[in-house]
């Protein structure tokens, strides 16, 4: 896995242009209905109340074929009998086209018209044609309220869809990301116990068998200058024991699994301090929650770094290591202080190997360093 | 992580089917009728030189305009067609577009219609009065009655019986010669218009009808109508007093309006004949038979 964020990328992606195409729909499909529907109502009404019309002025014109477009007067009081006054625009044009002057109220046009239409035709001839215009400006009102409405809604429905499962995914991915820290972790301790056993199955039952035949061979031996020399090689033969022995104890932290976190730090410390020359006070809480190994082990190593580097940077002659466990808050807070000099930037103070088992569990490290000594913090949520 | 090819349909295709779904729907929104074009101006007519004369215009003429034509062609003189009435405003326009030959007006011509070369000719004076339907007892009406009655503060005559008071349209000419003898008539009724309490009648025949059918109507009509019409109305009169030819004449009797004929200036040899023969001492007892003085006035019109 290149990274968290691989798999959420991947899915913002594709979700994006469904999200978007499901939320265009629904912000345009609903007031694009209504207003095609209530438009279409609209303009047959306007359309048949032209029909209508265009039957009275069929009769004016059947009655007084040339003179009837000079009968405004009476064909007003036609349709306004007929209720037309209370509709919008009415336009009545005679055959060359000439307007007919009609007066239904004196209603002010509106701003916004929509046009039906019907022609007059006598034996077969276009003999006048009739406009009627409804007033569209409800229907444009109506239909930007609605458009508002449902953008509203197809923003919500946005969010929710591409939102949700986005967060979802993004958790799914830490999590994914934390178990396979967590198992490479146990990947690399496995790993460390493997080689500690090859040490100590191979290169430290040599040294020893080594050391046996230096050993008889220097029994021998008649002269003290060669029994001298040869007890130097058995010497630096004891030290490579002892250090081989100090590796594997290091590199297995087996005593994990035995004793404990607070108790293999107590040991460790010991065993350090002693090693080290050093004086090391270790405050230890009087019970631990539950932990996973990769918490335990985190810790272990964070110590034996800071430890480390104690020893090689600051030339502290004290050093303070204090676990506590901070239930309210959930997390495990694990300090390691000394009283050597300024030990510089954490860069060369374990800062990659120390934030990233901090990091890998979900918590964080920081480093301090002054005249009076040099510090690690580390902070792990606790599961 | 699945591919985009095994879903049914990818990001793309939507997007797409979503373009095609908008544009089925917005599809009969693009189709419609387009608006009334501008109006054409009407195409004039030349007179058929053989035929008769064509006269149309105000109802309030029509009755005299019709017996005037019935008198010319008994003595002789033009053939005369008098059309149905359009109203003073039609009978202008049908003359300036050469449809007809003389119109027949009861106001003077408006603005826009002075500009369209036509000729007006006064032929006579006519009064305005208030009728009745046939059977209404009252033969008197005050002019307080009368705007009462029209502004809806009273729904009976002064006789306690039933009045129904019928409205011409706003721009009748007959309204307006009342309103010279009664100003505060004007503020009524604008007020039963506003108020669509009255019933409107927009010309004269229908107000002639609605008189003779409607128990207890009364309205304002031309004093010639009301005389000649087939079916009798009452007039009443108006604070006590009818109308005579010399009040009419002389002014006493305020509601009154010029009747007039208006034809094009090249008609007016056409049109001459009938004219000359309306002014005429026949063509002047005609219009006095319809309780009409006929213009132009005379010293003898004025004696009482």
């Amino acid at each position: 896995m290149s990274g968290p964020t691989v798999l959420t990328a991947a899915f913002r992606r594709r979700l994006f242009g469904l999200v978007a195409t499901a939320s265009l729909l629904v912000a345009v499909a609903p007031p694009a209905v209504y207003f095609v529907q209530k438009r279409n109502e609209l303009l047959a009404l306007a359309r048949g109340d032209a029909a209508r019309i265009a039957s009275v002025v069929t009769a004016s014109i059947q009655a007084r074929p040339v003179l009837w477009r000079y009968d405004a007067t009476k064909l007003s009081e036609r349709l306004r009998v007929d209720g037309f006054g209370r509709r919008a625009v009415f336009v009545v044009h005679d055959a060359q086209g000439t307007r007919v002057p009609l007066d239904l109220g004196g209603k002010a046009p509106p701003t916004a018209v929509l046009w039906g239409r019907a022609e007059v035709v006598i034996e077969a001839r276009p003999a006048a044609s009739v406009w009627v215009g409804a007033d569209a400006g409800e229907l444009l009102r109506a239909t930007g309220l609605l458009a508002f409405v449902s953008t509203l809604v197809a923003a919500v429905l946005a969010a929710l869809l591409y939102g949700v499962p986005i967060q979802a995914i993004r958790q799914a991915e830490g999590r994914i990301g934390s178990l396979v820290d967590e198992l490479s972790l146990s990947l690399r301790e496995d790993e460390r116990k493997r080689i500690a056993r090859d040490l100590h199955d191979g290169a430290s039952q040599a040294l020893t068998a080594a050391r046996l035949h230096l050993r008889a061979l220097g029994k021998s031996l008649d002269e003290q200058r060669s029994r001298e020399r040869l007890d130097q090689a058995v010497a630096h033969i004891d030290e490579a024991i002892d250090e081989v022995r100090r590796s594997t104890t290091l590199v297995t932290p087996s005593l994990l699994g035995e004793v404990g976190l607070a108790e293999a730090l107590q040991r460790h410390t010991e065993t350090f301090a002693t090693a080290a020359g050093i004086d090391i006070r270790y405050e230890r809480p009087k019970a631990l929650p539950p932990l996973s190994p990769a918490i335990e082990v985190a810790c272990l190593r964070i110590v034996q770094e800071a430890l480390h580097n104690v020893v090689r940077h600051s030339g502290a002659k004290r050093a303070f290591v204090t676990l506590l466990a901070d239930v309210p808050a959930r997390k495990l807070v694990l300090s390691v202080r000394d009283d050597g000099r300024d030990a510089g930037g954490p860069e060369g103070n374990g800062l990659g190997s120390i934030r990233d088992r901090a990091a890998s569990l979900g918590g964080a490290a920081t480093f301090s360093s002054s005249d009076r000594g040099s510090r690690w913090d580390v902070e792990i949520p606790l599961p | 992580m699945s591919s985009p090819q095994t879903l049914s349909c990818g990001p793309s295709g939507l997007r797409s089917l979503a373009a095609v779904v908008v544009a089925l729907l917005l599809a009969p929104a693009c189709q419609g009728d387009p608006p009334p074009p501008p109006s054409r101006p009407a195409a004039l007519s030349s007179p058929d030189l053989q035929a008769p004369l064509v006269v149309m215009g105000t109802g309030a003429m029509t009755p005299l305009a019709r017996r005037l034509a019935e008198a010319s062609l008994a003595d002789g003189g033009a053939n005369v067609v008098v059309e149905d009435s359009v109203g003073s405003g039609g009978g202008i326009r049908a003359v300036a577009d050469g449809a007809i030959d003389i119109g027949l007006l009861s106001r003077p011509l408006g603005p826009r219609e002075q500009g369209l070369g036509l000729v007006v000719m006064p032929i006579a004076k006519s009064a305005v009065v208030i009728a009745a339907n046939p059977r209404v007892q009252a033969t008197s009406v005050g002019s307080d009655e009368l705007v009462a009655l029209v502004r809806g503060d009273r729904i009976t005559f002064a006789d306690g019986r039933p009045a129904v008071m019928l409205l011409r349209d706003r721009d009748e000419s007959a309204n307006l010669a009342l309103e010279l003898q009664i100003p505060a008539l004007k503020a009524a009724r604008e007020a039963a218009y506003a108020g669509s309490r009255l019933r409107v009648l927009y010309y004269d025949e229908a107000m002639i009808e609605a008189l003779s059918t409607s128990s207890g109507a009364l309205g304002v009509i031309d004093l010639a109508i009301a005389t000649t019409t087939r079916t009798s109305l009452k007039v009443l009169a108006l604070d006590g007093a009818l109308p005579s030819r010399e009040d009419i004449a002389s002014g006493r009797w305020r509601a009154t309006r010029e009747l007039s004929f208006v034809y094009r200036a090249d008609r007016a040899d056409r049109v001459a004949t009938f004219v000359t023969y309306v002014r005429s001492p026949k063509g002047r007892a005609v219009i006095e038979g319809m309780h009409a003085v006929p213009l132009p006035l005379t010293p003898a019109d004025l004696e009482p």
